[in-house]
């Protein structure tokens, strides 16, 4: 006598199937993206920063004080405390300082050296009409802040372009140090590993930080450079452009096919950044195409980090996703933000919902969906 | 075995449906790296595995059918024969 097995209808099976591979897809991303590893890994030592003359560089105050010493009493504060000096007409009015910007004028010198090379890689071309509406527009500016230290000078800035819904919101921090070693970056949960993460307000308590931004997210992968505080912890690459702060206070991108870890490291590298893409030349001239895809390349909220000289960076967070009051940037906006505010280099670091800037103990851009934990930041110390 | 059988197609299909998911979310943004992490890599070592078996019943199962089909025609032709 022969079992007759009933089987199940084809339509079933195609639904059971589909919700196993839904149901697995779901497994596999808790267990990869969200279950924190820890990296079992203290790092290599590969910089340290030595504030000897050549690496130390003069704050815009301290020159300043030089030509008048009672200025700089009142700018400089004393090493453990940072004081908070406000614009001179927003204290007046007890009102915001509004200004608009001075278009490309007051820019470093752009020179011909350090220019890069983009070939080879997945190029998309700059958005050049993107670029020029940025180039052309006026900037609206607005002074949040001002934090000098022994060791930094600091500015925060609120600045928009565009009207409407083209509007753009963006939080520009100009940065001086006197040593590229006051350029601090920090781990979630002070552990380097994959998926560990915490807020950009815990990590930046933690760190007395005045002021801070959102890293890498190098958490959320396993491959790419992380060098951090000159402790190198991970070096395998991947196809991502890589940017690099030297303990010179140079700033450096690079193509992932035309980055050599040993020769990085042998010239001093202190902070090692594994996002992208590039945006400038090197020169200050936005790149003629780069290292993305169509899905990131489109607006949205953004982060970067930019060179004007040794000494002196630049940092953007962009506000996106909210409509009237910031768009988002694509990576053509974002460069042409970054050569607006005159950097001769600028690299993208992590965006959406990441791109976070604390300053003064809270964060002062309008993060999308309240942002998010994250794994890394770069700080500023108190 | 035989349950091994009947289940082996549905891992594969899954499996295959996981990749075509992580193909077009590594499309979208390669810096999530979903298709070259060594979770993926396992995966994908566990796919081929089963897609080799998978092919390898398959064709087993296909000439055992014809040999079956051939001998049972063979002896449909001796019958008639008769």
């Amino acid at each position: 006598m022969s079992r007759s097995h009933k089987r199940m209808p084809v339509w079933a099976m195609i639904i059971m199937d589909t919700v196993l591979m839904a149901a697995s897809v779901g497994v596999f991303m808790l267990f990869d993206y969200v279950m924190p590893h820890s990296g079992n890994s203290s790092g290599t030592v590969v910089a340290q920063v030595e504030s000897n003359a050549e690496n130390t560089f003069k704050l815009p105050s301290a020159q300043k004080g030089g030509e008048d010493n009672s200025a700089s009493e009142n700018t400089v504060g004393n090493s453990s405390e940072s004081s908070v000096v406000q614009n001179e007409s927003a204290a007046e009015s007890s009102q915001p300082a509004v200004t608009t910007a001075p278009k490309q004028e007051d820019k470093p010198k752009r020179t011909t050296k350090n220019r890069y090379d983009n070939t080879g890689t997945d190029d998309y071309a700059a958005d050049t009409n993107a670029i020029s509406s940025i180039t052309n527009a006026e900037v609206y500016s607005e002074e949040l802040g001002h934090n000098v230290t022994d060791v930094s000078e600091l500015t925060v800035y609120k600045k928009s372009v565009g009207e409407g819904n083209d509007k753009i919101t963006y939080y520009v921090a100009d940065i001086y140090v006197t040593n590229a070693g006051v350029i601090q970056t920090a781990f979630a949960e002070n552990t380097y590993g994959k998926n560990i993460k915490s807020s950009v307000n815990e990590m930046a308590e933690e760190h007395n930080a005045i002021w801070a931004i959102n890293g890498d997210f190098y958490g959320n992968s396993e491959e790419g450079i992380v060098i951090r505080n000159g402790v190198k912890y991970r070096d395998n690459l991947n196809d991502a452009d890589i940017c690099v702060l030297f303990t010179d206070g140079s700033m450096k991108t690079y193509a992932y096919d035309e980055f050599n870890t040993d020769e990085v490291i042998s010239q001093g590298a202190w902070q090692a950044w594994n996002f992208g893409p590039m945006l400038l030349d090197g020169s200050g001239n936005v790149l003629p195409s780069f290292n993305t895809t169509t899905y990131l390349n489109s607006q949205n909220p953004r982060s970067a980090v930019g060179y004007v000289e040794p000494g002196h960076y630049i940092f953007v967070t962009v506000d996106g996703r909210m409509e009237g009051y910031s768009k988002g940037a694509t990576i053509s906006e974002l460069a042409a933000i970054m050569a607006d505010e005159g950097c001769l280099t600028a690299y993208n670091l992590d965006g959406g919902k990441s791109a976070m800037m604390y300053y003064n103990g809270e964060i002062i851009n309008k993060p999308d969906g309240n942002g998010r934990d994250i794994s890394d930041i770069v700080y500023i110390g108190g | 075995m035989k349950r091994f059988n009947r289940i082996l197609p549905h891992l594969t299909i899954i499996l295959a449906g996981m990749f075509i998911v992580f193909w077009i979310l590594d499309i979208l943004n390669p810096t999530m790296n979903f298709i070259n992490r060594k979770a993926s890599n396992k995966l994908l070592l566990l796919f081929c595995i089963l897609a080799i078996v998978t092919a390898v019943m398959n064709v087993y199962y296909e000439r055992k059918y014809d040999r079956l089909k051939n001998d049972s025609s063979k002896s449909s032709d001796n019958i008639t024969e008769e």
